[in-house]
């Protein structure tokens, strides 16, 4: 199994503890803590070929995006990457007419539920998935089991709970008469959660600002032979999470023995997000 | 050229029923399973089966959504359910999952399917990906400009259907997980708690919301026609009947306007007065013309108002007393002036005179919803006729 990261520091990109690396492409991503563009892509691939390094293209793209998207995969093919996250299907569309031979990962957030689809993008051609962040680890199992697609799981950071095309963060400015600012938090009174929210050119990004703390199932994971976990630097402290990065690789290295480990990240807090809550859908009795 | 398509939500038999006769040319529909709408009434297969029938009989179409995003325990039993609807004659599934998409073209490629919106379709290179796979039409996002949508006809000839009326979600659809984190429901099962209408604490001193204003795009039907969108759809299955037949009877008149090229200045406007009297929030053009900016939101939580114009429903006419039977709704009196309005696009102004219970005893005033009224009235008028405060009654102190 291995530790794939995804940084909100461009300058910081913890490469001697870990396997991986997911780099959000510039004008081309969004919900990424930092964004990459093209030359620098290719100079840290340069410079990490030990590294599986993954391209995040995952905007939703408009007309305007397609020719310029279609000269960066071409670009991206050449480079020695390991894959590409792709949410908008256009991009599927233009790995098969331009023949791109890099791998392509499905990640269309709260929509990667079920073994059934995602046999489906592997019949595409879509070698990994990043399961859903909002399906129980019973769910993520019988994919794993069930699916040809290789899954990478999402296990520590503050997940990704929306995003809009809509400036909401200006938009609340403009009508309280004040200077807008990049980032806001709102809280929710009844849940009791509160949640960060990011403006930029694209839209509105929303982030639960409560840290998933999935350190206690990557055991789990190890043992059903998952080939990526995912964690995210976004709003935890660099060197708590460079501890984070160096304990987590000895834990698996030495087979998810090691109990210390999950006692040691406790102090990341007990939200194991939906790995054991399940969601429910139908609120009235029919 | 084929008239655009006139595409009503109904979220039962009766509004199912209504829509069609108030003019819709399809109405779309979910089941009691798979639909983005799990609190919904939704449609049993006996229902499917009625509907499609009385659709068929009228020349009309009905599509069934199937378009809740699946997990592992809604596969067991989908295909089945799927040849169960397609035998009730449904015309087309609404489907958001490709792997949906392939079995019903594999196993029924006589049914059509669309795809729905909650993949936020948004570009022509996606639409060329599920031409590709057999989909029929597709629901485009709701962040698309006019511009932007006779590109993606242009450059593909794939049937778009295009949104015009109701509300928005704030977020891409497909893209939001704000119910299951804030209220566990997940919004794309069915379950959205629409928490894009909740206020949220800040550190300001106003509360944060993010609600959006309603859509309504009849000033650009000709437009839509102009750019070659097959379909136009209204939102609101679970709305009521009454708005729905006001909406879909004045599209229904506005498009007609349009081929028929009778559409006057003076005539739009009666359309958009109605349309804005039915509504309970401010509408706007979204994305339509510009991109949405701080005039397409709220600013103030939720913002719906109750909306009292509408009286009651006709259900028959008494020809003893040259009545009309009406079941009230809202309140009037002797001196409102009124319209009375058919599913066949009549209007009749009215002011209420003398007007009776059900044993004939005289009223000033209706104030019981659901009271058996009779109104005289010089005509029988159809079924599902509806009556609809236009002005009250002027009083002097």
């Amino acid at each position: 199994m291995k530790l794939l990261i995804e940084v909100s520091n461009k300058n910081k990109l913890y490469e001697d503890c870990i396997d991986g690396i997911i780099l959000p492409l510039e004008g081309f991503a969004v919900q990424g803590g930092c964004y990459f563009t093209y030359e620098e892509i290719e100079e840290i691939v340069s410079k990490n070929s030990s590294l599986d390094i993954f391209v995040s293209i995952n905007k939703n793209m408009f007309n305007q995006d397609i020719e310029p998207l279609k000269e960066l995969l071409i670009k991206l093919d050449k480079l020695k990457l390991k894959g590409i996250f792709f949410y908008d299907l256009s991009l599927l569309q233009l790995k098969k007419e331009l023949n791109l031979n890099i791998s392509f990962v499905w990640n269309q957030t709260y929509m990667v539920n079920n073994y059934k689809t995602c046999d489906y993008y592997f019949s595409e051609g879509v070698k990994y998935a990043l399961l859903s962040s909002e399906i129980t680890l019973e769910e993520i199992k019988e994919i794993i089991l069930k699916s040809r697609i290789t899954p990478m799981v999402f296990v520590l950071g503050f997940p990704i709970v929306a995003f809009s095309k809509r400036k909401l963060i200006s938009n609340y400015y403009k009508d309280l008469g004040k200077e807008s600012l990049e980032k806001l938090e709102i809280f929710d009174d009844l849940s009791k959660e509160g949640y960060e929210i990011v403006e930029n050119s694209d839209g509105t990004n929303f982030y639960l600002k409560n840290i998933v703390n999935g350190t206690s199932i990557i055991k789990e994971l190890y043992n059903l032979d998952v080939s990526y976990i995912i964690m995210k630097d976004y709003g935890i402290s660099t060197l708590l999470f460079e501890d984070l990065l160096v304990d987590t690789k000895k834990y698996i290295e030495g087979n998810c023995q090691d109990s210390s480990y999950i006692d040691k990240y406790k102090k990341l807090g007990d939200n194991t997000g939906f790995f054991f809550k399940k969601t429910i859908y139908q609120v009235r009795q029919k | 050229m084929k008239k655009i398509e006139l595409l009503s939500p109904a979220g039962d038999l009766e509004r199912l029923k209504v829509t069609l006769l108030y003019g819709a040319d399809a109405v779309y529909i979910g089941g009691e399973r798979y639909s983005l709408r799990a609190n919904a009434t939704n449609f049993s297969l006996e229902e499917i089966k009625e509907g499609c029938l009385f659709a068929h009989r009228l020349g009309k179409k009905v599509y069934l959504t199937l378009n809740i995003v699946f997990h592992n325990e809604d596969m067991a039993g989908v295909e089945e359910y799927i040849k169960e609807v397609v035998d009730a004659s449904i015309d087309a599934f609404i489907v958001s999952d490709p792997f949906i998409i392939s079995y019903i073209k594999d196993n029924f490629p006589g049914v059509e399917v669309h795809l729905s919106t909650q993949n936020s379709t948004s570009n022509y290179k996606a639409v060329e990906y599920f031409k590709s796979k057999g989909v029929d039409r597709v629901v485009l996002a709701r962040e698309l400009s006019r511009n932007s949508i006779s590109e993606i006809i242009d450059k593909t000839g794939v049937d778009v259907e295009v949104f015009i009326h109701g509300a928005m979600c704030t977020c891409y659809s497909g893209r939001c997980a704000l119910s299951n984190y804030v209220t566990n429901r997940d919004a794309n099962r069915g379950g959205c708690a629409q928490v894009c209408r909740f206020a949220f604490t800040t550190k300001e001193e106003k509360k944060f919301t993010m609600a959006t204003k309603d859509l309504n795009l009849a000033e650009f039907m000709r437009d839509l026609i102009e750019i070659g969108v097959t379909s136009v759809k209204v939102e609101g299955r679970m709305r009521s009947l009454y708005y729905l037949a006001t909406v879909i009877g004045s599209y229904r008149e506005l498009i007609d306007e349009i081929y028929a090229d009778t559409l006057t200045a003076s005539k739009m406007s009666v359309i958009k007065g109605r349309l804005d009297r039915v509504a309970n929030r401010v509408v706007s053009s979204q994305y339509f013309e510009k991109e949405a900016s701080e005039d397409d939101q709220y600013y103030t939580g939720r913002s719906e108002v109750s909306n009292q114009n509408y009286l009651g429903l006709i259900t028959g006419y008494d020809h003893i007393n040259s009545c009309l039977i009406l079941v009230e709704r809202n309140y009037f009196e002797v001196g409102d002036e009124v319209e009375v309005f058919t599913p066949d696009g009549e209007v009749f102004q009215y002011t209420i005179g003398k007007f009776y219970d059900d044993k004939m005893n005289e009223l000033m005033v209706a104030r019981h919803p659901e009271q058996v009224l009779l109104i005289p009235f010089f005509k029988e008028v159809p079924q599902y006729s509806m009556m609809r405060l236009i002005r009250k009654v002027k009083k002097y102190e």
